[in-house]
Parts: C-alpha cells; sequence; structure tokens
C-alpha cells in the first residue's frame, strides 16, 4: 500500500487508494483540547458535536475524536456517502447550528472521561495548567460555552487552512466540495522548557495509581520501547505478581518532533511498594539488558497488527498538520519499515531518554533511593492553613513555610461560585481558594480579585450548599457543570480563545 | 572479674582472619590486585553463591587507608562485579548519597543478571538500611530467592526489614524465623534465625530489658530444638555456620542454658560473628565466662 499526498479544492489530502471495499474518509483538523484556555476546557469538544448535530440520523457511521493538538472526523461508507458528509460537515461548520448547543453540552457533559488522555497530574507539572498540561484537567469551561464562543473557534480554526483531508478507499476524494472558511493555520500549543531536575517523582498516597510519563524523540525505536514495556510490564506487575490489576504503556504523538510515552499501573492496595519497586526493575530491564530479536519481532507485529490502514492515514494526516517541515510521504515511525529497522541498542536508546525525562506519580515509597529527584509540585492553598491575601498583581497565600501565588495576568481559570467563593487555578497550576465564608479576608478582598481577572478567564457556577463548603478540588466539582452565563463581551473573547504564549 | 585463661584466644570476629582464602582476598584488594580478586570470587562463586556474597560482604567493609582498592575499583567499573563490589562498599561505608548511587548500580546490575544472588541480597541490604516498606524488602528477597533458594544472608536481613521500625511486628518476623527453621533441611544455618531473631527482640525492649524476660521456657525449648537440628548434619555453608553458631552460643548462654551455649562456643572456637557479639557487650563478662570454660573444657579434651 501506498499513500499518495494530493489535494482537494485547494486543500492537502492524503489518500490511500484501495481497489474495490469499503471507503473511509474525512478531516483532520489542528485544533484539539491542548488550544484551549482551562476556562473554555471543552470548547472544541462542543465544536465537534455540533458540527455533526445536523447531519442526518444514521445515515453514514461517523465518529469524532478531539485529542490535545488536533481533531478527527471519520466517517465509513460508500464514496458517495463518505464525500457526502465530508462537504456536510464543512457545510455546518460554516454555520454551526446554536439551537443544538445545549443538547450537545448535555451529552458532553454526560460523557465519561473516558476519552481523556492519560498522564494526569505528571502533565499538569511538566506543562502547568495550559497547553498538554489541560489534560490533567476536565472540561471545565462547558458552561461558558455560548453560540458566539462556539462559532468564534469554529472561523479561527476548522478553516480550509488549518485541515488535512484524508480518504481511505476507492474513488477520487479531488472532486469532495469543501465549503470551508478561509483561516490560518493555528501555532501548536506552547511548550515550556524541559523540567530540570528529571527523573523526577511525587508521591500521591490518595491514589493506588502509578504513572510515568516521558518525553521522549519519535522514533520506531520509541514506539517499541513502549510496547515492549506494556507487555513486560502487564506481565511482571500484573500476571507474575498480582501487584496491579491493571498495567501497560503507550505511545502518543505529542508534535512533530516529540512524543510521550505513558506508564500506567493500577496497584492493589497492600501491594503498592511493590508494584514501584518492580516498576524500576522493569524499567532497568530495558535500559541494560538487550531486547532479544524475538522479543522485537514479536513487539514489531503487535504494533503493525494493531495499526490499521485508517490509523495510517489519518497519522499521515496528522503528521502534514504538526510537522514543521512536512515530508512528502515520510515514513511515519509506526510503519513496517521504520520498526523493522530498530535493533537492540536503538531500544536501549529509547529507554534511557525515557528515564533521562521521566516523571512520576507513585502511590508509596518514593524513588529517592533510586536516586529520582523528588519533584515539587505546584502549589495550592487557601484551606485552614493558610489565608489568601489579594496584593496588587496577585493572590497569595502562605503554606506549610511556602509562598504560594497566583499572578492576575497568569490566571489560567477562575472558578466563581454565586456565594462568593472564588478558586484561582494559575498558568503553572498553582491553586488559591478564597473563601469568603470561611476564611477571615479583607472585606474587599473578592471584590478586588473579580477586578482584576480577565473576564474570559472566569467559569461561573452557581451557590453550593452549606455542606459544600470548604469545597472539593476542581476537578471533582467540574462534573457537575450546568449552570448558563450571559454573553461575555464580544471583545474580550479573542482573550479567552488564545492560550497565553510562554514567556521567551 | 576473674583473670582470662591464657590459653583461651580473645574472640575473632574477622572472617578474613577466620577463613584464610577469605584473608588472601583481602590482602589482594587492599593491593588493588583486582585481577586477583576476581579470580578468586569465580572460584568461590563456582562453590556456592552464598560464599560468593559474604566474600563480597569482607572485601565491603576493608579498610583501604591509602585509597588503592578504591581507585582501582574506579578504574575497572566496566567489569559488572567490580561494579557489585563498588556498590557493596557504597552501602556499608559511604554517605545517603554514596548509598543512592550504590542502589542505582545494583538495579542495574540486577537488571543485566536477574539471577545474580549477591546483587539481590546487597538490593536487600539497600532496603533495609533505606527503610523502605516491608513489602518491597519481601519483593526483593523473591527476586533473591528466585536466583539462589537457600540464600540464608539474605533471609536474615529480610528478617531485619520485617521488624517494627520497618512497619513489620516482633510477632511476624518470629513466624517468618519459625517457619525457615522449620523448612530448612538438618544442618541449615537457617535454624539460628530464630535465636538471631529472639535475641534481636530481646535487645529492642532497651536497657530495661530483664533476663527474666527472655527466659520463656517454652521459647528457649524451642530454640534449643532448632540448634539440635542446626547440630543434626553438617552446616552446607562454609561461613554462615560463625553467625549460626554464635546466635545460639548467645542466645542460650543469656538464656541460661549454660552448657548447650558452650557446645557452641566450643565448636565457634576463637570464632565469633561480628555483629553479633557486638550487640551483647552489656553481658559479654556473663559470656566470656562460658566462653572460656567451653574453650578450656575443649583443649583439655
Ligand atoms: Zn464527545
Amino acid at each position: 500500500m501506498s499513500l499518495v499526498r494530493t489535494e482537494v479544492a485547494g486543500v492537502p489530502a492524503v489518500h490511500l487508494p484501495t481497489t474495490g471495499g469499503t471507503c473511509s474518509g474525512g478531516l483532520v483538523f489542528r485544533v484539539g483540547w491542548a488550544d484551549e484556555t482551562l476556562a473554555v476546557r471543552g470548547l472544541t469538544h462542543v465544536v465537534g458535536h455540533l458540527a455533526l448535530a445536523a447531519l442526518p440520523p444514521g445515515e453514514v457511521h461517523h465518529h469524532l475524536d478531539v485529542l490535545a493538538n488536533h481533531t478527527v472526523l471519520r466517517a465509513d461508507g460508500t464514496f458517495e456517502e463518505v464525500s457526502r458528509f465530508v462537504t456536510e460537515v464543512c457545510a455546518t461548520l460554516r454555520d454551526l447550528p446554536a439551537q443544538h448547543l445545549d443538547t450537545e453540552k448535555s451529552v458532553l457533559s454526560a460523557e465519561t472521561v473516558h476519552d481523556r488522555p492519560v498522564g494526569g497530574r505528571t502533565q499538569q507539572l511538566r506543562y502547568g495548567a495550559r497547553g498538554y498540561g489541560l489534560s490533567a484537567y476536565p472540561e471545565l469551561g462547558l458552561s461558558e460555552v455560548d453560540p458566539d464562543l462556539v462559532r468564534l473557534w469554529a472561523t479561527e480554526t476548522f478553516t480550509r487552512d488549518n485541515v488535512v483531508v484524508w480518504f481511505r478507499g476507492p474513488g477520487s476524494p479531488e472532486t469532495i466540495p469543501l465549503p470551508l472558511p478561509d483561516g490560518m493555520r493555528q501555532p501548536l500549543p506552547p511548550v515550556p522548557e524541559p523540567l530540570a531536575d528529571t527523573p523526577a517523582f511525587f508521591v500521591s498516597p490518595e491514589s493506588d495509581v502509578l504513572l510515568v510519563t516521558a518525553v521522549v524523540p519519535r522514533s520506531a525505536a520509541a514506539v517499541l520501547l513502549a510496547e515492549l514495556l506494556d507487555t513486560a510490564l502487564d506481565a511482571s506487575l500484573r500476571e507474575r505478581t498480582g501487584y496491579c490489576t491493571r498495567a501497560g504503556a503507550q505511545y502518543d504523538v505529542r508534535d512533530g518532533e516529540d512524543a510521550t510515552v505513558v506508564v500506567r499501573a493500577h496497584c492493589v492496595p497492600g501491594r503498592r511498594a511493590e508494584a514501584v519497586g518492580e516498576l524500576v526493575d522493569q524499567l532497568a530491564r530495558l535500559r541494560w539488558a538487550p531486547v532479544d530479536s524475538a522479543a522485537l519481532t514479536t513487539a514489531r507485529t503487535a504494533v503493525l497488527r494493531r495499526r490499521g490502514e485508517v490509523d495510517h492515514v489519518v497519522a499521515a494526516a496528522r503528521d502534514l498538520l504538526l510537522s514543521r517541515h512536512p515530508r512528502e510521504d515520510g515514513p511515519v515511525e509506526d510503519d513496517e519499515r521504520a520498526l523493522s529497522a530498530v535493533g537492540s541498542r536503538d531500544v536501549a536508546a529509547a529507554a534511557e531518554a525515557f528515564h533521562a525525562s521521566a516523571l512520576a506519580q507513585v502511590p508509596e515509597m518514593g524513588l529517592a533511593w533510586a536516586g529520582w529527584h523528588e519533584a515539587l509540585l505546584a502549589a495550592s492553598g487557601g484551606d485552614a492553613e493558610g489565608v489568601p491575601e489579594v496584593r496588587a498583581d496577585r493572590v497569595t497565600v502562605r503554606h506549610g513555610g511556602l509562598t504560594a501565588a497566583v499572578r492576575f495576568d497568569a490566571v489560567s481559570a477562575m472558578v466563581a461560585f454565586d456565594d462568593g467563593g472564588r478558586w484561582l487555578v494559575g498558568e503553572d497550576g498553582t491553586e488559591i481558594r478564597v473563601e469568603p465564608g470561611a476564611q477571615s479576608l479583607a472585606a474587599d478582598a473578592v471584590e478586588r480579585i473579580d477586578a482584576a481577572v480577565d473576564v474570559a478567564r472566569v467559569v461561573h457556577r452557581p451557590a453550593r450548599d452549606e455542606d459544600d463548603r470548604p469545597p472539593p478540588p476542581p476537578e471533582v466539582a467540574a462534573a457537575a457543570a450546568a449552570a448558563e452565563r450571559p454573553s461575555p463581551l464580544a471583545a474580550r473573547l479573542l482573550g479567552r480563545l488564545r492560550p497565553r504564549r510562554p514567556e521567551a | 572479674m576473674r583473670p582470662m585463661d591464657a590459653s583461651v584466644p580473645a574472640p575473632q570476629g574477622d572472617l578474613a582472619e577466620i577463613f584464610p582464602e577469605l584473608g588472601v582476598l583481602r590482602a589482594h584488594a587492599r593491593d588493588g590486585d583486582l585481577e586477583a580478586v576476581l579470580e578468586l570470587l569465580e572460584v568461590l562463586r563456582a562453590r556456592d553463591v552464598v560464599d560468593h556474597t559474604v566474600a563480597v560482604l569482607v572485601l565491603a567493609r576493608a579498610e583501604d587507608p591509602d585509597g588503592t582498592l578504591g581507585q582501582a575499583l574506579e578504574e575497572h567499573d566496566d567489569d559488572p562485579t567490580v561494579r557489585v563490589l563498588a556498590a557493596a562498599r557504597g552501602l556499608t561505608l559511604g554517605d545517603s548519597t554514596a548509598r543512592v548511587t550504590a542502589e542505582a548500580s545494583l538495579v542495574r546490575r540486577c537488571a543485566e543478571d536477574p539471577g545474580n544472588p549477591t546483587a539481590w541480597y546487597l538490593r536487600l541490604v539497600a532496603a533495609r538500611d533505606a527503610r523502605l516498606p516491608a513489602g518491597e524488602a519481601l519483593r526483593r528477597h523473591d527476586r533473591l530467592q528466585a536466583a539462589a533458594s537457600d540464600h540464608v544472608p539474605g533471609r536474615r536481613v529480610l528478617l531485619e526489614c520485617l521488624r517494627p521500625r520497618g512497619g513489620g511486628s516482633w510477632e511476624g518476623v518470629l513466624d517468618a524465623a519459625t517457619s525457615a527453621s522449620e523448612h530448612a533441611p538438618d544442618g541449615s544455618d537457617a535454624h539460628a534465625l530464630l535465636a538471631a531473631t529472639y535475641l534481636a527482640a530481646w535487645l529492642a525492649q532497651g536497657p530495661d530489658r530483664s533476663i527474666a524476660s527472655l527466659r520463656v521456657p517454652g521459647v528457649i525449648d524451642d530454640i534449643e530444638r532448632a540448634a539440635t537440628r542446626f547440630a543434626a548434619a553438617p552446616c552446607p555453608s562454609r561461613y554462615g555456620w560463625v553467625a549460626a553458631h554464635t546466635d545460639f552460643a548467645v542466645l542460650l548462654g543469656l538464656a541460661g542454658r549454660r552448657a548447650s551455649s558452650a557446645g557452641h562456643f566450643r565448636a565457634l572456637g576463637a570464632a565469633v560473628d561480628a555483629r553479633t557479639w557486638s550487640s551483647v557487650h552489656e553481658h559479654h563478662a556473663d559470656l566470656l565466662t562460658i566462653r572460656e570454660f567451653a574453650l578450656a573444657e575443649g583443649r583439655r579434651r
């Protein structure tokens, strides 16, 4: 099979021609949740739902996938069905059916977080409460999403200059009409400097989850590393020892250059320390013990078996959008040729890269004994231990001898309860809770905060019951998003749509 | 105090003085002759993996006044056994940074060669010294057992990890020691783990502990039974019998079973296990009396 680079109505396209059989095809837009701000987290997802809401029901089997920095729309059927789907979705994106907004928002609220990218708090630590770090947060901003906002976001990002058409099957996609508006290729989400002291860990005793993320250069070796880890961890942590009920690893392309390898295991309570110890030994095996060619072959076969033709085409479309220098038909790292070229030294090198950038959340014991650094978690405060203080440019709170601060010009989101409570989340992930009912604050504290925080970063919530104060963390509370608010000032809208760039 | 019988040798706790080949090994190490060290370690490994572990521990504690050994270890750190040796010294002599470096090196060795009993034994020592949770110590002991099923020094360290200090309980340690003794063949030094555990539990009661609390008849009978099984066949470990006889001699001596204690001192001759012997320094006068009697009698025979 061979991919063909082509164009559809002036838009770049990738086509995997087949002789006969059904067709699959659709669009990949260069926008995803990492392009949002925390205050509107969920906006791309809403737009995606609305784009499909106007389709005649049951006409063609279709699917929406909102990922970190791209959104995939897909249909399967005859050539006519797929091409009609693509055209209709484009037309809908031009003029989103706002009358469906409330329905779709309640659908999204009910959707579980099953497809939330893994990585949790390690990603928050690496990226803060913005960009790829938003994977640690729920779709907090759904309640703030209104017709103006979805139209504006669609006009900005769902354009002909920010999309690649993909197609697998017989027929010529070149003829499909694409009534998309003009626009601009969107810049990739901000990526801060890599953390200095890695490998690093933090202990999170309230959870049985064992989580390690690492950012490695995209390569076939790293794909196989993740596959080998997946197999080794399932065998060692679950099957052989019963330390965990589930254990595995996966490889996720982050952008044109790097990928995130995620290790995730659910420890059996009472076996948490063993699970951490065993994980260290399994990671060490991949660094220090040469993997034999039989294991490499098995891993390669598994990767290829899992990845279907459609995945291959969609990956090529994605890479056109992510690469700074798009390659003509360049091989992606999980094709057979690239995977076959990987030897045991390459895997060891990938394992070394994994180790060097690893960030672990462990339930117990820590990893200082193994030489990992203890990570400084983003501070949080504003509970019984500290009373927030409102200054000219920030809110601060002293907490355990340290001072946590959220600057007003670096608020990722502020949850504003009608009962007066204010939860501020800084772009670095720092959280401060201001609770006029529970803390002895200055009389004008909330008023001054409201005046200083950008309206575009505010997420409104109804007053809480007496029982709910002091409240649970935002992660838990956000699922209960419902309140409708009047539309914010249109002039401020653009500000809420653009994540701030990291300081140079 | 009575004057010591001049014909009775002073207690010798240095394994390199007790066993000539370990003396030779240490001399090579002090000379920085790692080639000879590695060769001899291989001979010991081929004989018995526990002998290998004990020999590595002797080298770990070896003094290195002019730094010859340390320098040689650094120069040959491409050799995996040299790295294990250096790690053993880091764990034994180093500060907390050296211990972390040592553990990282041992993690690597265990990854390269998961069937390496000495590396896993040292991982267990590292777990004990870093006070890692008992579950992790058990895991490391499982790996050690997979590599060498009868590694009594390893089981000894595991029992130390299971003490209350590491989140366990004395009841748990005693159960584990009893079970180890029950499952060990006659002659195994594993029978002494029960005595070692009782002694440690008693010492942990602090300076106000009473001898009476050690002299619980049922308990001491259990230990006498374990001692009988230990004596029923030759000890399979060339070095392990020193620690085993010392455990029995000390515990039974303190518990008032002087005749039994004397039998173990007699078997030891000049030798004692340095760690156990020094742990009961407050009771040396009493124990030396038993020892002197035993050795003088042995001489008369
Ligand atoms: Zn959805």
